[in-house]
Protein backbone atom coordinates (compact mmCIF):
# COMPACT_ATOMS: atom_id res chain seq x y z
CA UNK A 1 0.00 0.00 0.00
CA UNK A 2 1.21 3.44 -0.86
CA UNK A 3 1.86 5.55 2.19
CA UNK A 4 1.70 8.84 0.38
CA UNK A 5 -0.96 10.86 2.08
CA UNK A 6 0.23 14.23 0.86
CA UNK A 7 -1.84 14.03 -2.29
CA UNK A 8 1.14 14.25 -4.62
CA UNK A 9 0.90 10.68 -5.79
CA UNK A 10 -2.14 8.81 -6.95
CA UNK A 11 -2.99 5.52 -5.37
CA UNK A 12 -2.13 2.99 -8.06
CA UNK A 13 -1.16 -0.14 -6.19
CA UNK A 14 -0.13 -3.25 -8.15
CA UNK A 15 -0.81 -5.46 -5.15
CA UNK A 16 -2.60 -8.72 -5.77
CA UNK A 17 -4.79 -7.89 -2.78
CA UNK A 18 -6.43 -4.80 -4.16
CA UNK A 19 -9.14 -2.42 -2.97
CA UNK A 20 -10.61 -0.18 -5.66
CA UNK A 21 -12.27 3.01 -4.54
CA UNK A 22 -13.98 5.95 -6.21
CA UNK A 23 -11.62 8.81 -5.54
CA UNK A 24 -8.46 10.14 -4.00
CA UNK A 25 -10.25 11.20 -0.80
CA UNK A 26 -11.54 7.65 -0.33
CA UNK A 27 -7.99 6.33 -0.81
CA UNK A 28 -6.69 8.45 2.05
CA UNK A 29 -9.57 7.62 4.37
CA UNK A 30 -9.43 3.84 3.79
CA UNK A 31 -5.68 3.84 4.11
CA UNK A 32 -5.96 5.53 7.50
CA UNK A 33 -8.73 3.16 8.59
CA UNK A 34 -6.39 0.31 7.65
CA UNK A 35 -3.54 1.85 9.64
CA UNK A 36 -5.69 2.30 12.76
CA UNK A 37 -6.71 -1.35 12.53
CA UNK A 38 -3.24 -2.71 11.66
CA UNK A 39 -4.36 -3.72 8.18
CA UNK A 40 -2.11 -1.42 6.18
CA UNK A 41 0.01 -4.29 4.91
CA UNK A 42 -2.95 -6.46 3.95
CA UNK A 43 -3.97 -4.74 0.75
CA UNK A 44 -3.19 -2.05 -1.78
CA UNK A 45 -5.48 0.72 -2.95
CA UNK A 46 -6.39 1.85 -6.45
CA UNK A 47 -7.99 5.20 -7.17
CA UNK A 48 -10.70 4.58 -9.76
CA UNK A 49 -11.14 8.27 -10.48
CA UNK A 50 -14.93 8.23 -10.14
CA UNK A 51 -17.64 5.62 -9.69
CA UNK A 52 -17.67 4.56 -13.32
CA UNK A 53 -13.88 4.36 -13.46
CA UNK A 54 -13.76 2.26 -10.29
CA UNK A 55 -16.39 -0.14 -11.59
CA UNK A 56 -14.64 -0.46 -14.96
CA UNK A 57 -11.29 -1.12 -13.35
CA UNK A 58 -12.86 -3.77 -11.14
CA UNK A 59 -14.69 -5.38 -14.03
CA UNK A 60 -11.66 -5.16 -16.33
CA UNK A 61 -9.35 -6.79 -13.80
CA UNK A 62 -11.63 -9.82 -13.81
CA UNK A 63 -10.67 -10.27 -17.47
CA UNK A 64 -6.98 -9.48 -17.01
CA UNK A 65 -4.16 -11.81 -17.92
CA UNK A 66 -2.74 -11.13 -14.45
CA UNK A 67 -5.61 -11.10 -12.03
CA UNK A 68 -5.36 -10.15 -8.36
CA UNK A 69 -5.96 -12.88 -5.80
CA UNK A 70 -8.41 -10.67 -3.94
CA UNK A 71 -10.30 -7.79 -5.46
CA UNK A 72 -12.53 -5.49 -3.43
CA UNK A 73 -14.43 -2.39 -4.34
CA UNK A 74 -16.07 0.34 -2.27
CA UNK A 75 -18.80 2.28 -4.03
CA UNK A 76 -21.01 5.12 -2.85
CA UNK A 77 -24.73 4.48 -2.90
CA UNK A 78 -24.94 7.94 -4.22
CA UNK A 79 -28.50 9.28 -4.43
CA UNK A 80 -27.23 12.22 -6.47
CA UNK A 81 -28.17 10.77 -9.81
CA UNK A 82 -31.83 10.00 -9.77
CA UNK A 83 -33.08 6.99 -11.63
CA UNK A 84 -32.71 3.28 -11.39
CA UNK A 85 -28.94 3.39 -10.96
CA UNK A 86 -28.86 5.47 -7.82
CA UNK A 87 -28.98 4.32 -4.23
CA UNK A 88 -27.79 1.04 -2.75
CA UNK A 89 -30.13 -1.22 -4.72
CA UNK A 90 -29.39 0.48 -8.02
CA UNK A 91 -25.66 0.38 -7.37
CA UNK A 92 -25.86 -3.29 -6.49
CA UNK A 93 -27.65 -3.91 -9.77
CA UNK A 94 -24.91 -2.16 -11.74
CA UNK A 95 -22.26 -4.11 -9.88
CA UNK A 96 -24.03 -7.39 -10.61
CA UNK A 97 -24.39 -6.50 -14.28
CA UNK A 98 -20.60 -6.38 -14.60
CA UNK A 99 -20.40 -9.95 -13.32
CA UNK A 100 -23.35 -11.40 -15.21
CA UNK A 101 -21.21 -13.55 -17.50
CA UNK A 102 -18.68 -14.59 -14.88
CA UNK A 103 -19.00 -17.64 -12.67
CA UNK A 104 -19.87 -15.88 -9.41
CA UNK A 105 -23.15 -16.59 -7.63
CA UNK A 106 -24.49 -13.19 -6.61
CA UNK A 107 -27.74 -12.68 -4.71
CA UNK A 108 -30.39 -10.13 -5.72
CA UNK A 109 -29.65 -7.82 -2.82
CA UNK A 110 -26.44 -6.65 -1.17
CA UNK A 111 -25.37 -8.23 2.09
CA UNK A 112 -25.64 -5.95 5.14
CA UNK A 113 -22.17 -6.96 6.28
CA UNK A 114 -20.62 -6.33 2.87
CA UNK A 115 -20.52 -8.99 0.18
CA UNK A 116 -17.62 -11.41 -0.30
CA UNK A 117 -17.52 -14.18 -2.89
CA UNK A 118 -14.81 -16.73 -3.43
CA UNK A 119 -14.17 -17.23 -7.11
CA UNK A 120 -13.98 -20.59 -8.80
CA UNK A 121 -10.60 -21.82 -9.98
CA UNK A 122 -8.62 -19.01 -11.58
CA UNK A 123 -10.94 -16.23 -10.47
CA UNK A 124 -10.15 -13.87 -7.59
CA UNK A 125 -12.05 -13.61 -4.35
CA UNK A 126 -14.19 -10.51 -4.77
CA UNK A 127 -16.03 -8.22 -2.43
CA UNK A 128 -18.12 -5.09 -2.54
CA UNK A 129 -19.08 -2.57 0.11
CA UNK A 130 -21.75 -0.02 -0.70
CA UNK A 131 -21.27 3.14 1.33
CA UNK A 132 -22.45 3.86 3.90
CA UNK A 133 -23.87 0.55 5.18
CA UNK A 134 -24.94 -1.57 2.17
CA UNK A 135 -28.58 -0.57 2.77
CA UNK A 136 -29.01 3.18 2.89
CA UNK A 137 -28.44 5.63 0.12
CA UNK A 138 -25.40 7.70 0.87
CA UNK A 139 -21.67 8.04 0.50
CA UNK A 140 -18.36 8.06 2.30
CA UNK A 141 -19.35 11.12 4.35
CA UNK A 142 -22.47 9.38 5.67
CA UNK A 143 -20.28 6.56 6.85
CA UNK A 144 -17.85 8.96 8.54
CA UNK A 145 -20.74 10.75 10.24
CA UNK A 146 -21.66 7.49 11.93
CA UNK A 147 -18.17 7.54 13.48
CA UNK A 148 -18.47 10.83 15.38
CA UNK A 149 -20.18 11.45 18.72
CA UNK A 150 -23.95 11.83 18.44
CA UNK A 151 -24.18 15.26 20.01
CA UNK A 152 -21.47 16.58 17.71
CA UNK A 153 -23.28 15.10 14.73
CA UNK A 154 -26.62 16.58 15.80
CA UNK A 155 -25.14 20.00 16.29
CA UNK A 156 -23.23 19.99 12.99
CA UNK A 157 -26.40 18.79 11.25
CA UNK A 158 -28.36 21.59 12.88
CA UNK A 159 -25.74 24.14 11.83
CA UNK A 160 -25.83 23.02 8.20
CA UNK A 161 -29.63 23.10 8.13
CA UNK A 162 -29.76 26.47 9.83
CA UNK A 163 -27.27 27.90 7.31
CA UNK A 164 -29.60 26.73 4.53
CA UNK A 165 -32.59 28.31 6.26
CA UNK A 166 -30.77 31.61 6.60
CA UNK A 167 -29.89 31.42 2.94
CA UNK A 168 -26.18 31.70 3.61
CA UNK A 169 -25.37 28.18 2.35
CA UNK A 170 -25.02 27.26 -1.32
CA UNK A 171 -24.38 23.49 -1.13
CA UNK A 172 -26.77 21.16 -2.95
CA UNK A 173 -29.08 19.09 -0.81
CA UNK A 174 -27.48 15.83 -2.07
CA UNK A 175 -24.26 17.03 -0.47
CA UNK A 176 -25.82 17.57 2.93
CA UNK A 177 -23.69 14.93 4.65
CA UNK A 178 -20.53 16.44 3.15
CA UNK A 179 -21.51 19.81 4.59
CA UNK A 180 -22.19 18.26 7.99
CA UNK A 181 -18.84 16.39 8.11
CA UNK A 182 -16.88 19.46 7.19
CA UNK A 183 -18.84 21.56 9.67
CA UNK A 184 -17.78 19.10 12.35
CA UNK A 185 -14.17 19.15 11.15
CA UNK A 186 -14.21 22.95 11.33
CA UNK A 187 -14.16 22.80 15.13
CA UNK A 188 -11.51 20.12 15.58
CA UNK A 189 -7.86 20.73 16.29
CA UNK A 190 -6.66 21.69 13.77
CA UNK A 191 -9.78 23.01 12.09
CA UNK A 192 -10.52 22.11 8.50
CA UNK A 193 -8.40 19.02 7.98
CA UNK A 194 -9.24 17.03 4.85
CA UNK A 195 -10.96 13.68 5.46
CA UNK A 196 -7.84 11.50 5.24
CA UNK A 197 -5.79 13.59 7.63
CA UNK A 198 -8.77 13.93 9.96
CA UNK A 199 -9.07 10.14 10.00
CA UNK A 200 -5.37 9.85 10.73
CA UNK A 201 -5.75 12.39 13.57
CA UNK A 202 -8.47 10.27 15.15
CA UNK A 203 -11.36 12.61 14.49
CA UNK A 204 -13.46 9.62 13.43
CA UNK A 205 -13.78 6.57 15.63
CA UNK A 206 -12.57 4.02 13.11
CA UNK A 207 -11.84 1.40 15.77
CA UNK A 208 -15.21 1.53 17.50
CA UNK A 209 -18.50 -0.29 17.24
CA UNK A 210 -19.87 1.68 14.30
CA UNK A 211 -16.83 1.02 12.11
CA UNK A 212 -16.72 -2.65 13.07
CA UNK A 213 -18.83 -4.03 10.22
CA UNK A 214 -16.68 -2.29 7.61
CA UNK A 215 -13.41 -3.23 9.29
CA UNK A 216 -14.59 -6.83 9.65
CA UNK A 217 -15.40 -6.85 5.95
CA UNK A 218 -11.87 -5.63 5.13
CA UNK A 219 -10.37 -8.28 7.41
CA UNK A 220 -12.49 -11.07 5.95
CA UNK A 221 -11.73 -9.97 2.42
CA UNK A 222 -8.01 -9.64 2.71
CA UNK A 223 -7.25 -12.55 4.96
CA UNK A 224 -4.78 -14.86 3.22
CA UNK A 225 -6.20 -16.71 0.25
CA UNK A 226 -5.17 -20.28 -0.36
CA UNK A 227 -4.42 -20.61 -4.05
CA UNK B 1 -21.45 -24.60 -36.15
CA UNK B 2 -19.63 -25.82 -33.08
CA UNK B 3 -21.43 -24.59 -29.97
CA UNK B 4 -18.63 -25.63 -27.62
CA UNK B 5 -15.24 -27.24 -27.73
CA UNK B 6 -13.84 -30.15 -25.79
CA UNK B 7 -10.29 -31.42 -26.30
CA UNK B 8 -8.66 -34.20 -24.36
CA UNK B 9 -5.27 -35.85 -24.66
CA UNK B 10 -4.23 -33.77 -27.66
CA UNK B 11 -0.82 -32.10 -27.69
CA UNK B 12 -0.75 -29.41 -24.97
CA UNK B 13 -4.25 -30.21 -23.80
CA UNK B 14 -4.71 -32.65 -21.01
CA UNK B 15 -8.36 -31.65 -20.95
CA UNK B 16 -9.69 -28.37 -22.31
CA UNK B 17 -13.25 -27.14 -22.03
CA UNK B 18 -14.50 -24.16 -23.99
CA UNK B 19 -18.09 -24.13 -22.81
CA UNK B 20 -19.52 -21.63 -25.27
CA UNK B 21 -18.51 -20.79 -28.79
CA UNK B 22 -20.00 -18.19 -31.05
CA UNK B 23 -19.79 -17.36 -34.74
CA UNK B 24 -16.49 -15.52 -34.31
CA UNK B 25 -14.13 -16.81 -31.67
CA UNK B 26 -10.88 -15.17 -30.70
CA UNK B 27 -8.26 -16.98 -28.64
CA UNK B 28 -5.39 -15.15 -26.98
CA UNK B 29 -2.72 -16.27 -24.54
CA UNK B 30 0.94 -16.58 -23.79
CA UNK B 31 3.33 -18.57 -25.98
CA UNK B 32 3.00 -22.31 -25.70
CA UNK B 33 -0.50 -22.23 -24.24
CA UNK B 34 -1.90 -24.04 -27.26
CA UNK B 35 -3.58 -21.42 -29.45
CA UNK B 36 -2.37 -23.03 -32.66
CA UNK B 37 -2.98 -26.51 -31.24
CA UNK B 38 -6.58 -25.52 -30.70
CA UNK B 39 -6.92 -24.59 -34.37
CA UNK B 40 -5.32 -27.90 -35.35
CA UNK B 41 -7.77 -29.73 -33.15
CA UNK B 42 -10.68 -28.00 -34.88
CA UNK B 43 -9.19 -29.00 -38.26
CA UNK B 44 -8.93 -32.62 -37.22
CA UNK B 45 -12.46 -32.61 -35.86
CA UNK B 46 -14.06 -30.91 -38.84
CA UNK B 47 -12.25 -33.19 -41.29
CA UNK B 48 -13.09 -36.26 -39.21
CA UNK B 49 -9.38 -36.91 -39.10
CA UNK B 50 -8.83 -37.07 -42.83
CA UNK B 51 -5.38 -38.49 -43.59
CA UNK B 52 -4.41 -35.35 -45.50
CA UNK B 53 -5.19 -33.18 -42.50
CA UNK B 54 -3.44 -35.54 -40.09
CA UNK B 55 -0.33 -35.46 -42.24
CA UNK B 56 -0.43 -31.70 -42.65
CA UNK B 57 -0.96 -31.05 -38.93
CA UNK B 58 1.98 -33.30 -38.10
CA UNK B 59 4.24 -32.01 -40.85
CA UNK B 60 3.66 -28.32 -40.03
CA UNK B 61 5.14 -28.93 -36.58
CA UNK B 62 7.96 -31.21 -37.79
CA UNK B 63 6.34 -34.15 -36.02
CA UNK B 64 7.63 -36.34 -38.86
CA UNK B 65 11.22 -35.18 -38.68
CA UNK B 66 12.59 -38.52 -37.62
CA UNK B 67 10.77 -40.49 -40.27
CA UNK B 68 11.90 -38.06 -42.93
CA UNK B 69 15.47 -38.02 -41.70
CA UNK B 70 15.73 -41.80 -41.79
CA UNK B 71 13.89 -42.21 -45.02
CA UNK B 72 16.19 -39.83 -46.79
CA UNK B 73 19.25 -41.68 -45.60
CA UNK B 74 20.61 -44.53 -47.75
CA UNK B 75 22.55 -45.79 -44.74
CA UNK B 76 19.33 -46.40 -42.83
CA UNK B 77 18.46 -49.23 -45.21
CA UNK B 78 21.11 -51.28 -43.43
CA UNK B 79 19.45 -50.91 -40.04
CA UNK B 80 16.20 -52.16 -38.63
CA UNK B 81 13.62 -49.39 -38.41
CA UNK B 82 13.16 -48.00 -34.96
CA UNK B 83 11.71 -44.61 -35.89
CA UNK B 84 8.80 -43.62 -33.73
CA UNK B 85 5.61 -43.07 -35.67
CA UNK B 86 4.91 -39.39 -36.30
CA UNK B 87 1.45 -40.03 -34.80
CA UNK B 88 3.24 -39.78 -31.51
CA UNK B 89 3.47 -36.02 -31.80
CA UNK B 90 -0.31 -35.59 -31.62
CA UNK B 91 -0.72 -37.14 -28.21
CA UNK B 92 -0.62 -35.14 -25.02
CA UNK B 93 2.63 -34.46 -23.24
CA UNK B 94 4.88 -36.44 -25.57
CA UNK B 95 3.78 -39.77 -24.14
CA UNK B 96 4.90 -42.94 -25.87
CA UNK B 97 2.21 -44.37 -28.13
CA UNK B 98 0.06 -46.74 -26.20
CA UNK B 99 -3.35 -48.27 -26.92
CA UNK B 100 -4.65 -46.85 -23.66
CA UNK B 101 -4.19 -43.27 -24.89
CA UNK B 102 -7.03 -41.51 -26.60
CA UNK B 103 -7.42 -38.13 -28.22
CA UNK B 104 -10.90 -36.66 -27.98
CA UNK B 105 -11.93 -33.58 -29.92
CA UNK B 106 -15.44 -32.27 -30.23
CA UNK B 107 -18.16 -30.47 -28.35
CA UNK B 108 -19.60 -30.74 -24.86
CA UNK B 109 -21.88 -33.41 -26.27
CA UNK B 110 -20.07 -36.77 -26.07
CA UNK B 111 -21.79 -37.94 -29.22
CA UNK B 112 -20.26 -35.07 -31.16
CA UNK B 113 -16.67 -36.02 -30.62
CA UNK B 114 -13.88 -37.38 -32.71
CA UNK B 115 -11.83 -40.03 -30.95
CA UNK B 116 -8.39 -41.19 -32.03
CA UNK B 117 -6.41 -44.05 -30.62
CA UNK B 118 -3.73 -46.45 -31.69
CA UNK B 119 -4.04 -50.20 -31.57
CA UNK B 120 -2.70 -53.35 -33.17
CA UNK B 121 -4.83 -55.14 -35.74
CA UNK B 122 -4.36 -58.24 -37.85
CA UNK B 123 -5.99 -59.26 -41.08
CA UNK B 124 -8.52 -62.02 -40.72
CA UNK B 125 -8.77 -63.48 -44.19
CA UNK B 126 -11.74 -65.68 -43.37
CA UNK B 127 -13.79 -62.71 -42.28
CA UNK B 128 -11.95 -60.50 -44.78
CA UNK B 129 -11.61 -57.71 -42.29
CA UNK B 130 -9.22 -56.38 -39.71
CA UNK B 131 -9.56 -57.61 -36.15
CA UNK B 132 -7.92 -56.45 -32.95
CA UNK B 133 -4.85 -58.39 -31.93
CA UNK B 134 -5.27 -60.41 -28.78
CA UNK B 135 -2.04 -59.75 -26.87
CA UNK B 136 -2.42 -63.06 -24.98
CA UNK B 137 -2.50 -65.31 -28.02
CA UNK B 138 -1.31 -63.39 -31.04
CA UNK B 139 2.23 -62.58 -31.97
CA UNK B 140 2.86 -58.87 -32.41
CA UNK B 141 4.82 -59.79 -35.55
CA UNK B 142 1.62 -60.37 -37.49
CA UNK B 143 0.11 -57.14 -36.34
CA UNK B 144 -0.23 -53.78 -38.00
CA UNK B 145 -0.25 -50.59 -35.97
CA UNK B 146 -3.43 -48.77 -36.81
CA UNK B 147 -4.97 -45.41 -36.08
CA UNK B 148 -8.56 -45.96 -35.03
CA UNK B 149 -10.90 -43.09 -35.83
CA UNK B 150 -14.24 -42.88 -34.08
CA UNK B 151 -16.96 -40.35 -34.74
CA UNK B 152 -19.11 -40.33 -31.66
CA UNK B 153 -18.67 -43.90 -30.50
CA UNK B 154 -18.73 -45.45 -33.95
CA UNK B 155 -15.49 -46.47 -35.60
CA UNK B 156 -15.36 -44.86 -39.00
CA UNK B 157 -11.78 -45.34 -40.10
CA UNK B 158 -8.85 -47.62 -39.58
CA UNK B 159 -5.64 -46.21 -40.96
CA UNK B 160 -2.47 -48.26 -41.06
CA UNK B 161 0.24 -45.99 -39.72
CA UNK B 162 2.71 -47.37 -42.21
CA UNK B 163 0.44 -46.27 -45.05
CA UNK B 164 -0.36 -42.97 -43.44
CA UNK B 165 3.26 -41.96 -43.26
CA UNK B 166 4.68 -44.27 -45.88
CA UNK B 167 8.08 -45.82 -46.27
CA UNK B 168 9.26 -42.43 -47.36
CA UNK B 169 7.40 -40.49 -44.74
CA UNK B 170 5.26 -37.54 -45.60
CA UNK B 171 7.43 -36.69 -48.53
CA UNK B 172 6.30 -39.76 -50.38
CA UNK B 173 3.12 -40.25 -52.28
CA UNK B 174 0.74 -42.19 -50.15
CA UNK B 175 -1.97 -44.15 -51.83
CA UNK B 176 -5.01 -43.87 -49.64
CA UNK B 177 -8.04 -46.11 -49.91
CA UNK B 178 -10.29 -43.51 -48.37
CA UNK B 179 -11.52 -40.14 -49.54
CA UNK B 180 -9.03 -37.70 -48.06
CA UNK B 181 -11.23 -34.69 -48.38
CA UNK B 182 -12.62 -33.11 -45.22
CA UNK B 183 -16.34 -33.48 -44.62
CA UNK B 184 -16.80 -29.86 -43.56
CA UNK B 185 -15.43 -26.95 -45.56
CA UNK B 186 -12.52 -25.79 -43.49
CA UNK B 187 -9.96 -23.26 -44.61
CA UNK B 188 -6.83 -22.51 -42.69
CA UNK B 189 -5.01 -19.20 -42.85
CA UNK B 190 -1.71 -19.94 -41.14
CA UNK B 191 0.70 -17.51 -39.56
CA UNK B 192 2.27 -17.07 -42.99
CA UNK B 193 -0.99 -17.25 -44.89
CA UNK B 194 -2.34 -19.72 -47.43
CA UNK B 195 -0.10 -21.80 -49.67
CA UNK B 196 0.42 -20.41 -53.13
CA UNK B 197 -1.23 -23.30 -54.98
CA UNK B 198 -4.22 -23.12 -52.70
CA UNK B 199 -4.61 -19.39 -53.28
CA UNK B 200 -5.05 -20.10 -57.01
CA UNK B 201 -7.59 -22.79 -56.31
CA UNK B 202 -9.59 -20.62 -53.90
CA UNK B 203 -9.52 -17.70 -56.31
CA UNK B 204 -10.76 -19.81 -59.20
CA UNK B 205 -13.67 -21.02 -57.08
CA UNK B 206 -15.02 -17.52 -56.52
CA UNK B 207 -13.77 -15.72 -59.61
CA UNK B 208 -16.62 -13.80 -61.26
CA UNK B 209 -19.06 -14.76 -58.52
CA UNK B 210 -20.61 -12.31 -56.04
CA UNK B 211 -18.06 -13.59 -53.51
CA UNK B 212 -15.30 -11.96 -55.56
CA UNK B 213 -16.66 -8.50 -54.70
CA UNK B 214 -16.27 -9.25 -51.01
CA UNK B 215 -12.63 -10.19 -51.48
CA UNK B 216 -12.03 -6.98 -53.41
CA UNK B 217 -13.65 -4.98 -50.62
CA UNK B 218 -11.14 -6.54 -48.20
CA UNK B 219 -8.24 -5.42 -50.37
CA UNK B 220 -9.67 -1.91 -50.55
CA UNK B 221 -9.21 -1.58 -46.78
CA UNK B 222 -5.57 -0.92 -47.55
CA UNK B 223 -5.73 0.43 -51.10
CA UNK B 224 -9.03 1.90 -52.21
CA UNK B 225 -7.84 1.93 -55.83
CA UNK B 226 -8.20 -1.84 -56.23
CA UNK B 227 -10.55 -2.52 -59.13
CA UNK B 228 -9.76 -6.07 -60.08
CA UNK B 229 -7.65 -9.14 -59.37
CA UNK B 230 -6.17 -11.68 -61.77
CA UNK B 231 -4.02 -14.73 -61.22
CA UNK B 232 -1.55 -15.20 -64.04
CA UNK B 233 0.92 -17.91 -64.94
CA UNK B 234 0.72 -21.66 -64.83
CA UNK B 235 1.85 -23.59 -61.78
CA UNK B 236 3.25 -20.72 -59.72
CA UNK B 237 0.53 -18.18 -60.35
CA UNK B 238 1.11 -14.56 -59.50
CA UNK B 239 -1.61 -12.30 -58.14
CA UNK B 240 -1.81 -9.03 -60.05
CA UNK B 241 -4.12 -6.11 -59.46
CA UNK B 242 -5.74 -3.46 -61.55
CA UNK B 243 -5.59 -0.14 -59.70
CA UNK B 244 -7.63 2.92 -60.56
CA UNK B 245 -5.40 5.51 -62.17
CA UNK B 246 -2.51 3.10 -62.76
CA UNK B 247 -2.02 1.93 -66.33
CA UNK B 248 0.20 -1.06 -65.56
CA UNK B 249 -1.01 -4.12 -63.69
CA UNK B 250 0.59 -4.24 -60.26
CA UNK B 251 1.68 -7.44 -58.50
CA UNK B 252 -0.07 -7.86 -55.16
CA UNK B 253 3.21 -8.42 -53.41
CA UNK B 254 4.43 -4.99 -54.49
CA UNK B 255 1.81 -3.49 -52.22
CA UNK B 256 3.16 -5.00 -49.01
CA UNK B 257 2.50 -7.98 -46.77
CA UNK B 258 -0.73 -6.54 -45.46
CA UNK B 259 -2.38 -6.83 -48.89
CA UNK B 260 -1.46 -10.50 -49.12
CA UNK B 261 -2.88 -11.10 -45.64
CA UNK B 262 -6.12 -9.35 -46.61
CA UNK B 263 -6.38 -11.44 -49.78
CA UNK B 264 -5.87 -14.65 -47.83
CA UNK B 265 -8.38 -13.82 -45.12
CA UNK B 266 -10.88 -12.57 -47.69
CA UNK B 267 -10.43 -15.66 -49.87
CA UNK B 268 -10.81 -17.98 -46.90
CA UNK B 269 -14.04 -16.30 -45.79
CA UNK B 270 -15.49 -16.15 -49.29
CA UNK B 271 -14.77 -19.83 -49.90
CA UNK B 272 -15.94 -21.31 -46.63
CA UNK B 273 -19.70 -20.98 -46.97
CA UNK B 274 -21.38 -23.09 -44.26
CA UNK B 275 -17.94 -24.10 -43.00
CA UNK B 276 -15.09 -23.03 -40.80
CA UNK B 277 -12.21 -20.58 -41.19
CA UNK B 278 -9.14 -20.77 -38.97
CA UNK B 279 -6.87 -17.73 -38.77
CA UNK B 280 -3.63 -18.13 -36.84
CA UNK B 281 -2.19 -14.82 -35.64
CA UNK B 282 -4.82 -12.66 -37.28
CA UNK B 283 -2.70 -9.52 -37.07
CA UNK B 284 0.27 -10.76 -39.11
CA UNK B 285 1.37 -8.14 -41.60
CA UNK B 286 -1.52 -5.81 -40.78
CA UNK B 287 -1.28 -2.22 -39.60
CA UNK B 288 -3.31 -1.68 -36.43
CA UNK B 289 -5.81 0.60 -38.13
CA UNK B 290 -6.41 -2.01 -40.82
CA UNK B 291 -7.09 -4.66 -38.16
CA UNK B 292 -9.75 -2.41 -36.69
CA UNK B 293 -11.37 -2.08 -40.11
CA UNK B 294 -10.97 -5.71 -41.09
CA UNK B 295 -12.79 -7.22 -38.13
CA UNK B 296 -16.18 -5.69 -38.98
CA UNK B 297 -15.78 -7.01 -42.54
CA UNK B 298 -14.94 -10.48 -41.23
CA UNK B 299 -17.97 -10.31 -38.92
CA UNK B 300 -20.16 -9.34 -41.84
CA UNK B 301 -18.81 -12.08 -44.12
CA UNK B 302 -19.09 -14.70 -41.38
CA UNK B 303 -22.74 -13.91 -40.94
CA UNK B 304 -23.52 -13.57 -44.63
CA UNK B 305 -21.79 -16.83 -45.61
CA UNK B 306 -22.63 -18.79 -42.46
CA UNK B 307 -18.98 -19.28 -41.58
CA UNK B 308 -17.65 -19.97 -38.11
CA UNK B 309 -14.30 -18.30 -37.43
CA UNK B 310 -11.59 -19.37 -34.98
CA UNK B 311 -8.77 -16.85 -34.75
CA UNK B 312 -5.75 -16.45 -32.51
CA UNK B 313 -3.85 -13.31 -31.66
CA UNK B 314 -1.00 -11.84 -29.64
CA UNK B 315 -1.86 -8.31 -30.55
CA UNK B 316 -3.57 -5.69 -28.43
CA UNK B 317 -4.66 -3.92 -31.61
CA UNK B 318 -6.27 -7.06 -32.92
CA UNK B 319 -8.12 -7.51 -29.64
CA UNK B 320 -9.29 -3.90 -29.72
CA UNK B 321 -10.52 -4.27 -33.29
CA UNK B 322 -12.31 -7.48 -32.39
CA UNK B 323 -13.87 -5.87 -29.32
CA UNK B 324 -15.23 -2.95 -31.32
CA UNK B 325 -16.81 -5.22 -33.90
CA UNK B 326 -18.10 -7.57 -31.21
CA UNK B 327 -19.60 -4.77 -29.14
CA UNK B 328 -21.78 -3.84 -32.10
CA UNK B 329 -22.83 -7.47 -32.52
CA UNK B 330 -22.77 -8.98 -29.02
CA UNK B 331 -24.51 -12.13 -30.25
CA UNK B 332 -21.75 -12.98 -32.72
CA UNK B 333 -18.55 -13.11 -30.69
CA UNK B 334 -16.69 -15.01 -28.00
CA UNK B 335 -13.22 -14.60 -26.64
CA UNK B 336 -11.02 -16.80 -24.51
CA UNK B 337 -7.54 -16.62 -23.11
CA UNK B 338 -5.68 -19.92 -22.89
CA UNK B 339 -3.89 -19.99 -19.57
CA UNK B 340 -1.38 -22.46 -18.37
CA UNK B 341 -1.40 -23.59 -14.77
CA UNK B 342 1.25 -26.18 -14.07
CA UNK B 343 0.97 -28.78 -16.80
CA UNK B 344 -2.63 -28.06 -17.69
CA UNK B 345 -4.11 -25.40 -19.93
CA UNK B 346 -7.48 -23.81 -19.29
CA UNK B 347 -9.71 -21.58 -21.38
CA UNK B 348 -10.56 -18.42 -19.48
CA UNK B 349 -13.62 -16.60 -20.76
CA UNK B 350 -13.52 -12.86 -21.49
CA UNK B 351 -17.11 -11.61 -21.64
CA UNK B 352 -17.59 -8.51 -23.78
CA UNK B 353 -18.52 -6.24 -20.87
CA UNK B 354 -15.39 -7.13 -18.92
CA UNK B 355 -13.23 -7.00 -22.03
CA UNK B 356 -14.49 -3.51 -22.87
CA UNK B 357 -13.94 -2.36 -19.29
CA UNK B 358 -10.42 -3.81 -19.32
CA UNK B 359 -9.49 -2.07 -22.57
CA UNK B 360 -10.94 1.20 -21.36
CA UNK B 361 -9.11 1.07 -18.03
CA UNK B 362 -5.85 -0.07 -19.65
CA UNK B 363 -5.87 -3.49 -18.02
CA UNK B 364 -3.70 -5.98 -19.92
CA UNK B 365 -5.77 -8.77 -21.44
CA UNK B 366 -3.29 -10.36 -23.85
Amino acid sequence: MSDRTDGTKRFRSESDHLLIVEGVQDCHVFFQIAVHNSLENSFGIWDGGGDEGALKKFSGLLAASRRPAVLGIVLDSDPAKDGPNSGAIGRWGRFRGRLAKLPYQLPDKPDDGGAIFDGPDGYPRIGVWLMPDNRSDGMLEDFLLSLIPNDAKEFADFAAKEAKLRDIATFQEVHHSKAVVHTYLAWQDEPGKPLGLATRAGMFDVKGENAKAFVDWLKAMFSPVVI
Amino acid sequence: MLDSLYIKGFKLFEELNVPELSRLNLFVGNNNTGKSCLLEAVRLFASEASPAVIRDVIHTRDGDWETNLRNRSEVDDNYPSDAVSPMWSLFHDFQALDPSLMIEIGTGDEERRLRLSIDFYKRDDDLSRWVLVDPENDSIEVADEMLEVFVGFERTRLLRLENLFGRRGLLGRIPSPVDDRPKTKIISVGTDGIKRQEVGYLWDRINKTPFEDKVLSCLRLIDHRVEGVALVGNSERTVVLRLAGVSERVPLKALGDGMTRLLHIGLAMANAEDGIVLIDEFENGLYWGVQAELWPVVFEMAEAFNVQVFATSHSGDCIKGFERAWEKRPDLGAMYRLERKGSSVKAFSLPIVNLSDALESLVEVR
